[in-house]
């Protein structure tokens, strides 16, 4: 009868093992952090596949941010409700005021839309195809201290592309940079890599709106030897195809330190909704550059 | 299951303080990555992975070892941050921190144990700080990663207390050094 190969103890094995284990124990932090350095290689390198990693992670991820956002959504809200019934009585007075200002509004505006009706009657004006509108939550503020990004709980299932525009009622919020199944993320205005190309003012003067990772974004590239005042309005310029001309983004905030800052309309500490604006196909190029800027909404006009 | 037939399954343990103890920070982390109305400038979230790692490598390191310390780093990087590896070297970072200051801290309360993670993250800080500006070759902003140093630190005894009653539920006691 023919005999097997002689097999080798499990203590024999087992003693064999340790000296690897003791030298795994010994170089694990300098093995895991050699991978880790990798991987920010890889990551500088194969920005693609990262972030296709990262939208697949997290539309796996997001039923569970969803539940843990939730509670917090409810702990906002709660906040937000003890804060409105502190301010009842002032509030009330301002809104009474404020309908006041808004019904001599509505006259005026009433009068533009007749007049702008004749004219585009005139003109026979085409105003292209409307916008569609996509609802969403932020389910994970996804940036850090280096980064300003969220996540949304919506993605490629509820026809979110790459590049939509992101806003909330006040203004312009950033726009969308990866995409998942059921998530989306974006990139706020602003990141230190968000670059907007916008107008400023009336005449418009043209800049580049960029973000640095703080609250208030810095205006660049300022056309022209321009000096722009505080609370001139800022919407989107539409160059480059970025965004659509005319989206609202803030006003000047001053200058500190040379640097000519932008408030923004976004309270970016409470950015729990937002709207996804479609605006068409993005193969379509928005060609700007040769178009008169876009018209402004008035900022001082008196009825 | 009674706690003798528990304690004659000696191997099962390790593994079971791992589940725990990888599995309850996992959860605080996907949990701090919830978008929390962040009244201090900049936005930043704290670092609750780092303080919970830190914790768990000094009370109950069987909890997170190492390599439960990098996929908590690699979690951390898949849901958040923009360089993707930083999260992984900073949670090595936490646990190295705490292992080598575990015979010290260890035997002490939890007043000598947050001194240990402020000193921690603020080295961390200073770290990731210094690597985002060479990645992005550009000076970072410096207010957000103290908020975040500073919201770690303020929200490091919460995170503690609350591992330490994670633990007692699974019957997981406290090492020491």
């Amino acid at each position: 009868m023919a005999r097997g190969p002689d097999l080798i103890p499990i203590d024999d094995l087992v003693d064999a093992s340790r000296p690897i284990k003791a030298l795994l124990r010994r170089f694990a932090y300098l093995l895991l952090i050699g991978v880790a350095v990798t991987l920010i290689l890889i990551g500088k390198i194969e920005t693609v596949l990262i972030e296709r990693v990262r939208a697949n992670f997290s539309d796996v991820v997001a039923p569970v941010l969803e539940l843990l956002s939730e509670p917090v959504r409810l702990a906002r809200t709660g906040a937000e409700h003890v804060v409105d019934l502190a301010d009842l009585i002032e509030e009330n007075e301002r809104l009474a005021q404020e309908n006041a200002r808004l019904l001599q509004w509505r006259i005026f505006a009433k009068k533009l839309e007749t007049e702008n009706q004749s004219l585009k009657g005139l003109l026979r004006f085409d105003p292209g195809p409307k916008a569609r509108f996509i609802s969403a939550r932020a389910i994970a503020d996804v940036g850090g201290a280096f980064a300003r990004a969220i996540l949304l709980n919506v993605g490629e299932s509820k026809g979110v592309r790459v590049g939509l525009p992101v806003m909330t009622g006040e203004g312009l919020v950033g726009r969308v940079v990866h995409v998942g199944a059921r998530t989306s993320r974006v990139l706020l205005l602003t990141d230190i890599n968000a670059r907007t190309p916008v107008v400023i003012g009336d005449p418009p003067v043209r800049a580049i709106l960029a973000g640095d990772n703080r609250d208030n974004p810095t205006l660049k590239f300022i056309d022209g030897d321009v000096t722009l005042e505080a609370g001139a309005l800022i919407v989107t310029s539409g160059h480059g195809g970025v965004f659509p001309p005319g989206l609202p983004v803030g006003v000047i905030a001053g200058e500190v330190e040379g640097r000519i800052l932008a408030q923004t309309f976004v309270d970016w500490r409470n950015l729990a909704y937002v709207r996804l604006v479609d605006f068409g196909p993005a193969e379509q190029p928005i060609d700007t550059l040769n178009q008169p800027p876009a018209r402004q909404p008035p900022t001082g006009v008196q009825p | 299951m009674n706690q003798a037939t528990f304690e004659t399954k000696t191997h099962l343990r390790p593994w079971f303080a791992f589940a725990v103890g990888v599995g309850f920070t996992a959860a605080l982390t996907l949990l701090a990555a919830a978008p929390w109305p962040i009244v201090i400038v900049g936005l930043a979230p704290p670092a609750i992975a780092h303080a919970a790692i830190f914790d768990l490598a000094l009370r109950r390191p069987e909890a997170m070892p190492v390599i439960g310390a990098f996929m908590i780093g690699i979690l951390l990087d898949v849901v958040a941050g923009p360089i993707f590896g930083l999260g992984a070297i900073t949670a090595l970072g936490a646990h190295f921190a705490a292992t080598t200051q575990r015979r010290f801290l260890a035997p002490r309360g939890l007043a000598h144990a947050w001194i240990g993670l402020v000193a921690t993250a603020l080295a961390l800080g200073a770290g990731s700080w210094l690597v985002a500006s060479l990645y992005f070759i550009h000076v970072q902003p410096l207010g957000p990663s103290l908020a975040q140093v500073a919201l770690t630190a303020a929200l490091y005894p919460p995170v503690a207390i609350l591992l330490r009653i994670a633990r007692s539920a699974a019957g997981l006691r406290n090492r020491r050094a």
